[in-house]
């Protein structure tokens, strides 16, 4: 009874800390879409590329799609979504991400992502990259994604304690 | 009052209390159930051992280039525990994942580069030369070394150890890599012991880490 109590307080513990805002998490509203913890992942030397992530929520009564991305950062900038399928990492471009009224959609490791090609210099811990979001309906808006070592991301919760 | 009324009553005023032990009998088989089935640590990975000893066979004549573009054979690396991982440098999630998760693994354990290596070994060779690798496992230190070579002696190592990867095509005549996330973990005679899934939990991660350079 005891492991499955520890068990319990374990998961529970994980789940707050994986529903918890990021204590730096930045926010920023663009007509009808609410913009939360943008953010990207810290590159090695010769990666070439980045992916950013974003939490979007569309407070419209209309729904809206996200179409593209640009960013001065970047040769190139595509939306992309990676799963994982028995072992195999598969990735494929998608080519707008759909925001119901009212619908939360998560870019997060894992799944959805901005992808940044043609990086030319790491991107290190801390820096602001600015990206440009086009919304089929909100339109274009600017929006910082900061850098941060996606290490921290993933071990929260079970890392050094 | 008569005896049988007497028994009946009794039944009835007792059931909760009889369910309540049925329940705890039933609570306490199945923890032995549990623990009796549950495999001791040992057997445990004895049987995992036999489920990976298909993998990484008659490869050790392949030959690669490492980071410095030096030519080696696969069974030169054989000698100490070696991890295996197939990636390429323009990977944007699980390739710099799994190397940070491993490198901050590594450094938990205290352990160096006479302990174990990390062969990277890209499945994107025309793109990540010797030299671009090099610039990427630079910030990683000495345990973690890059592979480039010929595609043909790349794709021996891929089917040997059943992996897989293909290119898929994005914009503008570019193509980016579905592959196997998988890190082998591979003891000092070059047979595959344990293997980490993307995603395994840190403490997970390194139980295994330390039954393989127990």
């Amino acid at each position: 009874m005891q492991t499955i109590f520890a068990r319990f307080a374990a998961a529970a513990s994980l789940l707050l800390a994986a529903i918890a805002p990021f204590p730096s998490a930045q926010a920023q509203t663009h007509g009808a879409i609410a913009i939360h913890d943008p953010w990207v992942g810290t590159t090695s030397p010769g990666a070439e590329v980045a992916a950013g992530y974003v939490t979007l929520h569309n407070n419209g009564a209309a729904p809206d799609r996200l179409l593209s991305a640009t960013s001065s950062r970047a040769a190139r900038v595509e939306l992309h979504e990676m799963r994982m399928d028995d072992g195999v990492m598969r990735m494929r471009q998608v080519h707008a991400i759909a925001l119901a009224p009212d619908a939360h959609v998560t870019l997060a490791p894992g799944g959805l992502h901005i992808m940044f090609f043609g990086v030319e210099t790491p991107i290190v811990a801390g820096e602001r990259i600015s990206v440009t979001l086009m919304f089929e309906q909100a339109g274009a808006v600017e929006v910082a994604f900061i850098a941060r070592p996606r290490h921290t991301q993933r071990s929260a919760g079970h890392g050094h304690h | 009052m008569d005896t049988t009324e007497q028994r009946r009553r009794l039944r009835w005023a007792d059931w909760p209390i009889l369910a309540l032990a049925g329940l705890s009998g039933l609570l306490v088989l199945l923890v032995i159930i549990y623990t009796t089935t549950k495999p001791a640590p040992q057997s445990g990975a004895q049987s995992r051992a036999d489920m990976f000893s298909a993998l990484g066979r008659g490869v050790d004549d392949v030959t690669l280039i490492n980071d410095d573009g030096a030519t080696v054979r696969w069974a030169d690396l054989n000698g100490k525990p070696r991890l295996l991982f197939f990636g390429f440098t323009r990977c944007p999630e699980v390739c710099p994942t799994t190397v940070f998760e491993i490198s901050a693994a590594l450094d938990e354990l205290g352990v160096d580069h006479a302990d174990v290596s990390v062969a990277f070994v890209s499945v994107d060779p025309a793109r990540d030369t010797p030299e671009h690798l090099a610039a990427y496992f630079q910030s990683f230190g000495p345990l973690f070394t890059g592979y480039s070579g010929e595609q043909a002696e790349i794709d021996r190592l891929v089917r040997a150890f059943q992996a897989f990867y293909e290119y898929v095509p994005t914009s503008e005549g570019d193509y980016t890599v579905n592959h196997t996330a998988i890190t082998f973990l591979i003891n000092p005679a070059g047979d595959v012991v344990d293997i980490i899934g993307y995603g395994n939990p840190h403490d997970r991660r390194l139980a295994q880490l330390r039954a393989l350079l127990r």
